[in-house]
């Protein structure tokens, strides 16, 4: 520990040793052959000592790693594109017609300064990212399309529009911390425009004046020297537009911005200026920022971003409900995800790291096994390579199993369950499961396609229940999709009142509605990619023979209505609710196919008879059901229907917790999560200061035998450090401390402490261990001074040195109200 | 040629010909000295600006708006007489200086499309026709005077270095016009002229000159004095006079009053505006409509005009489309109160900007034509749905940019709100949690009578509403937001982000300054409608917990 010892040095970095005793259980001898190995290679990535890993497992792992975050990440961003692409492409047709739509129409008696006003949402530390996107749209030279481009259609484009390539918008994004003043402002916004930097990069003017960085003339002459023809081409070249976008708009100077836009449209007439501006909160702000003066000279128009929670929903059904990455995220860790966006920031660039972290936690301080691992009994998670979606019988990973990673897999509680569930119908195969390593590692490939099958599935279905919930328009049991997604995760979609009341919906439909979700439903089952006709494997036979049944549903049905409009059968006296009917004749009426050819559609009669009937007439026949006699058929198409409804949902929406090895692929760990992302610093702070004991791992700091019932918290202890001490002694004081009573105080109890020494053992090695090196050589002075008498100048500095550290981290300060007294800051009695 | 040149100013400028003439009075004959300085004060969009611009630019050159060809290929090779700034823009002295000695060392510009004046659209002409003319020496004319001119200066720092400077512009012309006079030995004589022609230095809005530099002004006065040369400056402001006065020493400058327009000056300015293929009579009569209407509220002339451009074509939409006759005013006044009535509630507020009015009303008039001929709805119909139609639009929009909040900063502004307008001596009262509901009550109803009491129905004079918001210590926040969530939260670090990002967005304004970190206070700084609906949002019932409010 002598190292630590410095008196300068406040913060030392420790990096992991593998023979450090904060992992040490069992250490193995072959994981000593690894010490050599890099650790920030490896981002500091273990070998998992009680499995024995071996050291390519370990590599295996960490590339796993990266890859599945480079998915993350890369869908997260192909996500957040899409979603503003409709947004974004008007800013950028705004911007490109600013000029030239003025110049055609010019209704207005003065020019105004075309300004675009974007409403980001109020999470500022988010924008960045928007703002740069909106930045690379406009400086682009084509209009963003809905789809990605990729790298090879830009390269196309450019040279394709390459005429007009002199049109190209010039962006800077000014941010408020740039522009304190407005001379800032404008060195700033100039520097970005010219693209330097290079403060000499500026001409001097003809006569020979060097101008100052702020200086508008210079980006005139810039933008003149930009204007002029190279080639001759011509002068019906559109003159590039400057874009200007003020990213935070809140934040600015107001008195710097209107001075600023202010000077700007001077320019305007030889400068073709576009404002942009991020608005966090609404409106208001401008109109509160900006006199009229100002006002008056903007014309503006809104852009509304999409709202981050929107966003979050379709990172969340895009990653996880699509089970489009490998990693899963399970319903504890999810909804303190969901629950941190909500409550507090709105967040989506948050969430994302949340979710990096989460996934890196998940990889790295859970310790994961790279082959269907699990570490710490605790931290029941298996994982990584279960990840990895092309896993078969011949992956390395799996050679590189040892004993301890069966273990753990059998330890696994979806494991037990499956293997349970064996029992029953195989026998032997759930004891060679159990007993039969090799057997084990054969099956482990088809468990993970299982899963990835389940995902899938999932998935489509899930596609399902939306849609079937977004053909209703009854808002009261609307649920976002992330709730939806959020319960079947915690296993009660299937049970919530949620899904039957959607059935009885599609049961109460009319026939020529039905007929139209018939179609829907079949549509929407072909588009999925994973009804598309594949090479055969279990599951997607499965899938496939759903399509079958809703197709021969919907040929039976469309059969069905094309008969009775055919038929035109007129027996529409007899009527009665749908409802109703269902129930009665769906137990009588069974195989009445001749029936079928009676069932008169509402609406194709009422089509029929349009042209003779009146119109209180027509209206009578809308209330008008399907005669009685042709229900028969048509109540039995649409329990079947029900019925397909629900076996979907019950096959394919159960929980995952049900599916064998699901803990490989979901992130359920909420502790360390929360602890990373929930500090709570009060909490942190009276821990450490009022029981030091639990941070430093001491064993000084025992209560004496005669005290057991008090806790530990509440006494003060000699041995503790010398800052606890005075904290606890302070904990005790009102608004006003007397330093001179405090020092008392604080002398007694080493004193105590000096007393009990005789007896025990001294308590200053202890000390040394805690809090770096002062307490340390502090110990060391006290360890030669005399053993009984302390030294009251040693007591004097230790307690000058514990008031400074006290004062430093913002609990007292010094006051003249009261002398030799300090003010206390924090925790009053309030 | 005078008069000519005055007559087209008139022209141009309805209701100043007083001003001009004065303005053309003291600059006299182009050699003829002149008052030092000048002030030009008036009300906002008075045409200060303009008018100087125009007259200065009329008489000395830039505008081009007479002279015969000759002049004006010699007016284009000599430095500008003047030079004109925006104080805004030059915002130190020394941007002042540089700026103006470049303005005055250089040509002006030959077209202005800043200005734009109605009657400037031949000049733009004239001069693009010229510019070709003269595009083929202008390179080497350009060259030529950076490599002769004797004036190579790095910078103009202070007001000694100006002083010089002006002496040097004025002096060193000559020179100028010798080289030139050597390089194309043709206008010689006429250009020598111009010898001691006074040069004129036009600040517009004068009085941000306050702020720059404290001697600043008493130089600017005296100019004419420590160069001893014949310079004219002129301050163009919105206020008077006497708020420019500093201590000593000064000089008065000659004040210049541009009076407010009447209205028939107004309309004679509006006159201008007559969009294409316009009726004039119409137009002139809603012109007269609009400024009856709106005079009272708003006397700016720009947003008059801007009112005029924006409303127009809605009001000659129902005689386009064969509704109303042209003449009969009191239908068309009728189909049009609606929108004036939207237009006042927003007015100056540029809510809505004139793309998106005219996207709209195209809009709209494309939607009632087709909804006109399906139904065949009669004028009166139309004329009640249409604003109806508008107003729903302008809704739309503001339910769209209704921001939302999470949910717990919603408690943390509501906290603040109810920590800025309750007294701190309350706060036991409402928000201590107390087992039993019973006594809550009474300790409030003794309050309610201690009011009734005590004060009027009004409520008292010096209650907090009408103070406007106190500032709160954070943890007095912190802790009634705490007791106002149902829920049992932890303390952790994003409460405390949350309430630096609510900062950030000016909702709470911190009232200590920022490098004292501890004892912090806010002030909530918003309005008790936002809070109302912030509260509804969340069904946290405000009203029982603000004190003395309504």
């Amino acid at each position: 520990m002598d190292e630590f010892d410095s008196l300068t040095d406040g913060v030392f970095f420790v990096p992991p040793s593998t023979t450090g005793n904060a992992v040490g259980k069992s250490k193995s001898k072959a994981s000593k052959a690894a010490v050599t190995w890099d650790h920030f290679k490896l981002d500091g990535f273990q070998q998992i000592k009680d499995v024995n890993e071996s050291i390519e497992a370990m590599e295996i792992r960490h590339a796993l790693f990266n890859q599945e975050w480079g998915l993350m990440s890369g869908r997260i961003e192909d996500v957040m594109r899409s979603m503003n692409t409709v947004v974004l492409s008007s800013i950028y047709d705004f911007v490109y017609s600013a000029y030239s739509r003025q110049s055609s129409t010019a209704a207005m008696p003065f020019q105004e300064l075309p300004t675009g006003l974007i409403f980001a949402g109020i999470n500022v530390p988010d924008h960045d990212l928007l703002f740069q996107q909106i930045a690379q749209t406009i400086s682009s030279s084509t209009p963003p399309s809905s789809g990605t481009l990729g790298a090879e259609d830009m390269g196309l484009d450019n040279s394709d529009t390459k005429a007009s390539a002199g049109s190209k918008s010039h962006v800077v994004i000014l941010q408020s911390k740039d522009c304190a003043n407005l001379k800032s402002a404008q060195k700033s916004m100039i520097e970005q425009f010219l693209g330097l930097g290079i403060a000499g990069a500026i001409n001097p003017l003809e006569g020979g004046v060097r101008l100052q960085n702020y200086d508008m003339l210079v980006l005139e002459r810039w933008y003149q020297s930009l204007c002029e023809p190279h080639d001759g081409t011509g002068e019906d070249l559109k003159q590039p537009t400057l874009v200007i976008i003020l990213q935070d708009f809140e934040s600015f100077d107001y008195d710097t911005l209107q001075d600023f836009i202010t000077i700007c449209s001077n320019y305007q007439d030889r400068i073709p200026f576009v404002l942009l501006m991020g608005l966090a909160t609404s409106i208001d702000a401008l109109h509160q920022g900006l006199p009229k003066a100002v006002l008056s000279r903007l014309q503006t128009r809104k852009f509304q971003m999409q709202q981050s929670s929107e966003c979050l929903t379709a990172i969340i059904e895009d990653l996880f409900i699509h089970a489009n990455v490998g990693l899963m995220v399970g319903p504890l860790p999810l909804k303190q995800l969901i629950d941190q966006f909500i409550h507090y920031n709105f967040s989506v660039g948050g969430f994302i790291s949340n979710l990096k972290a989460g996934a890196s936690l998940y990889y790295v301080l859970d310790r994961p096994v790279s082959e269907y691992i699990v570490m710490h009994h605790f931290y029941a998670s298996p994982l990584s390579i279960l990840c990895d979606r092309s896993l078969t019988a011949q992956s390395k990973a799996l050679d590189l199993l040892t004993k301890g990673h069966f273990d753990h897999l059998r330890m696994l509680p979806s494991f037990q369950q499956y293997v349970e569930g064996k029992l029953e119908c195989d026998p032997q195969e759930a004891e060679m499961l159990i007993l039969d390593d090799e057997f084990l590692v054969q099956q482990i490939p088809d468990m993970v396609h299982g899963l990835l099958e389940y995902h899938q599935n999932f998935g489509m279905v899930f596609d399902f229940l939306w849609f079937l919930q977004s053909r209703f328009s009854i808002s009261l049991l609307k649920k976002p999709k992330r709730a939806l997604y959020f319960m079947a995760l915690e296993g009660n979609l299937i049970n919530s009142s949620h899904i039957p009341f959607l059935q009885s919906l599609v049961r109460k439909l009319d026939s020529n509605n039905m007929m139209l979700f018939v179609e829907d439903w079949l549509q929407l089952f072909k588009d999925s990619a994973r009804c598309v006709p594949k090479k055969s494997t279990a599951l997607e036979n499965a899938m496939d023979r759903e399509l079958v049944v809703v197709q021969s549903i919907r040929d039976r049905m469309a059969g069905l209505l094309d008969n009775v409009s055919e038929d035109s059968v007129t027996s529409s006296s007899e009527i009665e609710d749908n409802g109703e009917e269902a129930g009665e004749s769906s137990k009588t009426s069974s195989g009445g196919f001749v029936k079928k050819r009676k069932l008169v559609s509402l609406n194709v009669y009422a089509h029929e008879t349009n042209s003779r009937q009146t119109r209180i007439a027509m209206k009578t026949r809308e209330t008008a059901r399907i005669p009685k006699g042709a229900l028969g058929a048509y109540t039995l198409l649409v329990k079947e229907i029900d019925e397909t409804i629900s076996r979907l949902f019950r096959m394919y929406l159960v929980c995952h917790t049900s599916i064998p090895l699901n803990e490989i692929c979901y992130y359920s760990q909420i502790t360390i999560q929360q602890k990373a992302f929930l500090p709570q610093p009060r909490a942190s702070i009276q821990t450490a200061l009022g029981q030091p004991e639990v941070y430093l791992n001491c064993e000084c700091c025992q209560p004496p035998s005669g005290s057991t019932g008090q806790s530990l918290a509440d006494m003060v202890l000699p041995t503790q450090h010398d800052t606890c001490i005075l904290y606890k002694l302070y904990v005790e004081c009102g608004r006003m401390i007397n330093m001179y009573d405090w020092f008392t105080a604080f002398g007694m109890i080493l004193e105590r402490g000096q007393q009990s020494d005789g007896v025990e053992e001294p308590p200053s090695k202890k000390r040394a261990g805690g809090r770096g090196g002062r307490a340390g050589l502090k110990a060391k002075i006290k360890a030669n001074a005399n053993a009984n008498k302390l030294d009251q100048k040693e007591v004097q500095a230790r307690f000058i040195s514990g008031v400074a550290e006290l004062q430093f981290m913002g609990f007292i300060k010094s006051t003249s109200r009261k002398t030799d007294h300090v003010m206390r800051l924090t925790w009053g009695n309030i | 040629m005078a008069t000519s040149l005055q007559q087209q100013l008139h022209e141009a400028f309805p209701g100043r010909a007083k001003q001009i003439n004065q303005i053309l009075g003291f600059m006299g004959k182009p050699w003829a000295p002149t008052p030092p300085s000048l002030l030009i004060n008036g009300n906002s969009s008075l045409g200060k600006t303009a008018v100087v611009k125009a007259t200065l630019s009329a008489v000395l050159g830039g505008g081009n708006q007479s002279e015969s060809e000759q002049q004006q290929q010699c007016r284009r090779r000599v430095p500008s007489r003047y030079a004109f700034l925006d104080c805004v823009e030059c915002h130190t002295p020394r941007l002042i200086f540089e700026h103006a000695i470049y303005q005055l060392r250089n040509p002006p510009p030959s077209k202005d499309k800043g200005s734009r004046l109605h009657t400037q659209n031949g000049a733009a002409a004239a001069g693009t026709s010229e510019k070709n003319e003269t595009a083929a020496t202008s390179g080497t004319r350009k060259r030529k005077r950076v490599t002769y001119s004797p004036l190579e200066w790095n910078k103009c720092e202070n007001v000694n270095e100006f002083v010089e400077w002006c002496r040097k512009i004025c002096d060193t012309k000559d020179e100028i016009d010798e080289v030139e006079m050597n390089g194309s030995e043709r206008t010689g004589s006429s250009c020598s002229k111009h010898q001691n022609e006074t040069r004129y230095l036009v600040l517009d809005r004068a009085e941000r000159l306050r702020d720059t530099a404290p001697t600043l002004i008493p130089v600017l006065m005296r100019l004419q004095e420590l160069t001893g040369r014949n310079i004219c400056v002129i301050l163009i402001t919105t206020i008077v006079w006497e708020k420019f006065r500093s201590k000593t020493g000064g000089y008065e400058p000659i004040v210049l009053n541009f009076p407010q327009y009447t209205k028939s000056e107004t309309a004679a300015i509006l006159k201008g505006d007559l969009p294409e293929g316009e009726d004039l009579d119409l137009f002139m009569r809603f012109v007269d409509l609009v400024y009856d209407v709106f005079q009272r509220n708003c006397k700016d002339l720009n947003e008059i005009r801007h009112l005029v451009a924006l409303l127009f074509p809605l009001y000659v939409k129902p005689v386009k489309e064969g509704k109303i006759q042209k003449h009969e005013g009191l239908k068309l006044h009728r189909h049009i109160q609606a929108y004036f009535v939207e237009a006042m509630d927003k007015l100056y507020l540029r809510e809505i900007s004139s793309t998106e009015w005219s996207d709209r009303t195209l809009s709209a008039a494309s939607g009632s034509l087709s909804g006109g001929s399906g139904a065949g709805a009669g004028a009166g119909g139309h004329v009640s749905g249409a604003p109806g139609g508008d107003r729903a639009l302008t809704t739309a929009l503001d339910v769209q940019n209704v921001f939302d909040l999470p949910y717990y900063t919603k408690f943390i502004l509501i906290a603040s709100f109810l920590a800025s307008y309750n007294p701190p001596r309350l706060d036991m009262r409402y928000f201590a949690k107390v087992s039993n509901q019973g006594g809550k009550m009474t300790k409030r109803s003794k309050i309610a009578a201690a009011k009734k009491n005590g004060h009027d129905n009004m409520g008292s004079k010096l209650r907090q509403q009408l103070l406007g918001p106190k500032p709160f210590p954070i943890e007095r926040m912190l802790a009634i937001f705490y007791s106002i969530l149902d829920e049992e939260v932890e303390e952790n670090v994003n409460v405390h982000t949350q309430i630096a990002s609510l900062v950030s967005l000016r909702m709470l304004q911190r009232v200590t300054p920022m490098d004292k970190l501890d004892s912090i206070k806010c002030k909530c700084n918003v309005s008790y409608e936002m809070i109302k609906a912030l509260a509804k949002s969340t069904r946290f019932e405000i009203d029982k917990y603000l004190f003395d409010f309504s």
